[in-house]
């Protein structure tokens, strides 16, 4: 009974009822929030700005947890190969993961959606023929196709961003078509077809809303998984430019030297970077119990 | 003297349902690994005329067309052959203003209250969206529209803030009214419309409709399996067997002097309360599926007078008596006649 | 005088729902005898597919038969264990509900789960068993039986499917048989053949049959008795003819009056206002009385049931005069 609507609820109020209802929910929900809020205060809270050499002492490099710089400032976690502080060199790698991977994931969830809505709605050919497309995304393994992309079109931000939407607007537009599907099929959206209302209106206003379900909880997922294939990209080095490294690019620099026992530099990023992804999932899959619309009276 | 034009005339309908093939499916077809996909024929040659202010009943059971023939008439649907008037005019040649005048005319009231409305949008909003977006706002704008038209279904008002799954079935049934004649339509296809509610609500709803057709001046047309309830409420009655009509007349005729076995079959199923204990003498034989009608008269495999040329040819429904058709070989085309007219005849 | 086949006194069964505790069945006593057929007539959310499921025994949690005997064939259901209710359903309680697909595994062949049903509660080979089962296909009217034993459920229609449930609910021949609204869902000259093969077999087999319906027409035609049932409780209970020609109880007056062919053509169709109170918001006593034209102060509190031979209501103000709801 856990997702039936109560009487007037909205959306909103439903799905933060029903994570406040599960504890693992809950803790999962408040680290994201941590972390998040963590990153876009970034430059306030960390102690140093890393991609300023400036600041940046190239003696100080190497440095194990706990030690004192010079200037009196503790390394918290140490610092990588470069002087720079882990702490704050984390901290913008979770901003730059963080943002790339809510861009991809927002505008993957706009073309998935608008090529979902448009099959599901128009039937026919169109259907067939974005439904060939999208089976064909998700036959090839993500990382592969974002590889590709990659080499051929050369690194950048926005470059690796796209390369993500290219592989993530599949899943969206399978979801939204199988629930559009559905509620193409209920009475509601024939009788707003005889009083006349526009196919767009009725896409946007009446089959749209009630589609959220399964979007809401992909795209939780979806968020997760590109900041992961992010990560991956960055790691294998045709992700990110060095110049805004995610914790992808933390990791694999700190991947040279960990076998020397230099570990900071990879196990924290790393563990970073299983919180957000592993905080992002258990949202999602308390999400997808909470909108379960067989639960829904 | 001028004629009125009906309100609605179905001329000639056909309605074939056939899944569309893609390029693979088509060369299946071709190199002859794969048939066509087989065609549903839910209509078959339909005529049907509703007057001005008319109510009329349109009967029959699964796969008899019903449903599509409303969709039909409602504009919602093309015919595969024939076409549709609404007050005289085809309603396929019309287009522009005229084309969305016409679709807003004729409302259609379905069947279940659950999925008709869209769970996600206030009371307000589903009543009140079409006019607003169809300019069609009095004075005093949304919130006295809304108001005055939950008012006239017997709702109270002040529930127009609410969301469809806080309503009974019956309440959204009436909501469901409400959202059609925010529109000022001439015509309600009223699609099973009570079928799917409790006996008590049926009353209630029933009612509903006879005061909207009095107070507004409506046309219905009213699609039921449940010839009871058609028989309260109209002034016709059409009853169609897999995609044709069988039978038409006037109420009283159709119940005092059915001509054709399968309105026979009907009424006597008609559940009445002072039939204690009686034994049930069914007609024989399952419906067919309308994907392979049975050849001449659809309905000769389960009728008990079948003759020889029920088999092969088709009965044209002709006129039996004043206003008053039948589709039956039985005596000479009148179709089967009640036992006393019979009689009569013989003398 | 026989001991009647089945006896119920006071069942409740609860629902303990996060909202609430949802009573949907609030004390009920019924009374059969073999070879009768009592109608349960009653709306949605009246309680009586509940009803209908605790006797069997077939109520999940959050459900629970709370309080109230069930007495069959001498013998309080409510005690029986887990393995003795189990051996009598399928042998001498059946049930038959309105989804025959309740009954079938579409992945199953309907001879490979007649036979499994037959062999659950008899030790004969399996073509005694198979034998059993064309027989008893044969006598709901399924054409060539021997034949369509090996069909799926998906080959048959909707009214041959329900045949099919019956042929299974009748493979033991038992004492007692719950239908929950089996014809509803088909078309009106499919439910008349159902109906009469159901009416046969229960004159042959001499078999208790519990017909729940919301259809007064239908339990009008079937059952020799029957009882009304509103939030929950039995509001009236009787034969057919006392019930329908002299009810007692406003809802059943009410019911009767609202049907089309009890109105006169073209005036508006008597109508019961309101509608029926949600499972958690029943009124206290009476749960009829914020819908009852003759409702006082005292139908505040709890009706009890007044008999007189065997009809019966609960009603603090029965209705005398009948003579306006005849059809």
């Amino acid at each position: 009974m856990m997702g039936a609507l109560l009487t007037g609820e909205t959306m909103f109020a439903r799905i933060l009822r029903g994570i406040l209802a599960s504890p693992k929910a809950t803790a999962a929900a408040l680290v994201c929030l941590t972390l998040v809020v963590a990153a876009l205060l970034a430059p306030v809270i960390a102690p140093q700005d890393p991609y300023d050499l400036g600041v940046i002492d190239f003696f100080d490099s190497r440095l194990p947890p706990g030690s004192e710089s010079l200037s009196g400032m503790t390394y918290w976690l140490g610092t990588d190969t470069q002087g720079r502080d882990m702490f704050s060199a984390m901290l913008y790698g979770l901003r730059t993961s963080l943002a790339v991977g809510l861009t991809s994931g927002l505008l993957a969830l706009v073309v998935g959606t608008t090529l979902g809505l448009i099959a599901a709605y128009m039937g026919g050919r169109m259907d067939a023929f974005i439904m060939r497309f999208v089976d064909l995304m998700l036959g090839f393994p993500t990382i592969l196709v974002a590889l590709m992309i990659l080499v051929v079109f050369g690194q950048g931000t926005w470059k690796v961003i796209l390369a993500l939407v290219f592989v993530q607007w599949a899943y969206f537009a399978r979801a939204v078509r199988g629930a559009a599907l559905v509620e193409t099929g209920k009475d509601y959206v024939e009788a707003a077809r005889c009083l006349g209302l526009s196919s767009t209106r009725i896409l946007a206003a009446h089959i749209l809303p009630n589609c959220l379900p399964p979007l809401i909880v992909i795209g939780t997922i979806q968020v997760a998984n590109a900041i992961a294939a992010e990560a991956t990209l960055s790691f294998l080095g045709i992700g990110l430019p060095i110049t805004e490294p995610s914790l992808g690019l933390l990791i694999a620099n700190g991947y040279q030297v960990l076998l020397a026992g230099l570990y900071w530099m990879s196990v924290y990023p790393g563990l970073l970077l299983l919180a957000i992804v592993f905080s992002v999932n258990i949202v999602g899959d308390r999400l997808r119990e909470v909108l379960n619309p067989r639960l829904e009276t | 003297m001028t004629i009125t034009p009906p309100a609605a005339r179905a001329v000639a309908v056909t309605k074939r349902f056939q899944r569309k093939t893609d390029f693979a499916d088509r060369l299946a077809i071709r190199l002859g690994i794969a048939s066509p996909p087989p065609a549903v024929h839910a209509l078959d040659a339909v005529d049907l005329e509703v007057g001005k202010g008319e109510v009329v009943g349109l009967v029959g059971e699964s796969g008899c067309g019903k449903s599509t023939l409303g969709r039909v008439i409602a504009g919602m649907l093309p015919p595969t052959s024939g076409h549709v008037e609404h007050d005289g005019k085809d309603i396929a040649q019309l287009r522009g203003k005229a084309a969305r005048d016409m679709r807003l005319a004729t409302q259609i009231i379905f069947q279940d209250p659950m999925s008709s409305l869209n769970p996600r949008k206030r009371v307000r909003e589903i009543i009140g969206e079409a006019p607003r977006v169809h300019g069609l706002m009095p004075r005093g704008g949304t919130r006295k529209l809304v108001e005055d038209l939950l008012a006239r279904v017997g709702l109270d008002p002040a529930m127009a803030d609410r969301y469809p799954h806080q309503f009974s079935g019956g309440q959204r049934q009436r909501i469901g009214i409400a959202r059609a004649l925010a529109v000022n339509p001439d015509f309600l296809i009223c699609d099973e419309s009570i079928a799917a509610l409790d006996v008590s609500i049926q009353a209630q709803v029933i009612n509903l409709f006879m005061q909207l057709r009095a107070e507004l001046g409506l046309t219905l047309l009213f699609i039921s399996h449940d010839l009871s309830v058609v028989r309260h409420i109209s002034d016709r009655v059409v009853i169609m067997y897999l995609g044709r009509v069988v039978e038409e007349a006037s109420t009283d005729a159709i119940f005092d002097t059915p001509r054709h076995p399968y309105t026979e079959a009907l009424l006597h199923e008609i559940p009445r309360l002072d039939r204690r204990a009686r034994s049930f003498s069914p007609v024989k034989g399952e419906i067919p599926s309308p994907v392979n009608p049975p050849s001449g008269c659809h309905f000769h495999p389960r009728c008990p007078f079948a003759m020889e040329i029920c088999a092969t040819t088709r009965p044209p429904l002709l006129d039996v008596a004043a206003g008053h058709r039948a589709a039956c070989h039985l005596n000479g085309g009148q179709g089967r006649l009640p036992l006393e007219i019979q009689n009569h005849t013989q003398d | 005088m026989t001991a009647p086949l089945l006896k119920v006194q006071g069942l409740k069964t609860w629902f303990d729902t996060p909202r609430g505790m949802v009573k949907s069945v609030d004390g009920v006593d019924l009374e059969l005898r073999r070879g009768e057929i009592l109608g349960l007539v009653g709306e949605s959310g009246s309680g009586k597919s509940v009803t209908g499921f605790s006797l069997i025994g077939l109520v999940d949690p959050p459900g629970r038969v709370v309080d109230g005997r069930i007495e069959f064939n001498g013998e309080d259901l409510r005690t029986a264990s887990p393995a003795g209710l189990r051996s009598l359903r399928g042998d001498r309680i059946a049930m038959i509900f309105q989804d025959p697909m309740m009954t079938l595994n579409p992945v199953l062949r309907i001879g490979t789960q007649m036979i499994e049903t037959v062999r659950a509660h008899r030790n004969v080979s399996r073509a005694e068993a198979r034998a059993k089962a064309v027989e008893a296909l044969g006598k709901v009217g399924i054409p060539r039986p021997a034949e369509r034993i090996d069909a799926y459920p998906h080959e048959f229609s909707g009214g041959m499917r329900q045949r099919v449930a019956i042929a299974i609910a009748l493979l033991h021949e038992p004492d007692l048989i719950i239908a929950d609204e089996p014809t509803t869902a088909l078309d009106v000259t499919i439910q008349s053949q159902i109906l009469a093969e159901v009416q046969k077999l229960a004159a042959e087999m001499g078999l208790g049959l519990i017909w729940i319906s919301h259809d007064l027409g239908v339990v009008a035609a079937l059952a020799q008795r029957v009882a009304v049932m509103y939030a929950g409780r039995i509001v009236e209970r009787g034969t057919i003819d006392e019930v329908l020609d002299t009810p007692r109880h406003p809802y059943t007056a009410g019911l009767i009056g609202s049907t089309p062919m009890a109105n006169v053509r073209g005036q508006p169709l008597r109508q019961i206002p309101g509608s029926a109170p949600p499972p958690l918001g029943r009124p206290e006593g009476c749960p009829f009385r914020p819908r009852c034209a003759h409702a006082t102060d005292i139908c505040r509190t709890e009706p009890q049931e007044t008999l007189a031979g065997g009809h019966g209501w609960r009603c603090f103000h029965p209705l005398q005069d009948a003579a306006e709801v005849r059809t």
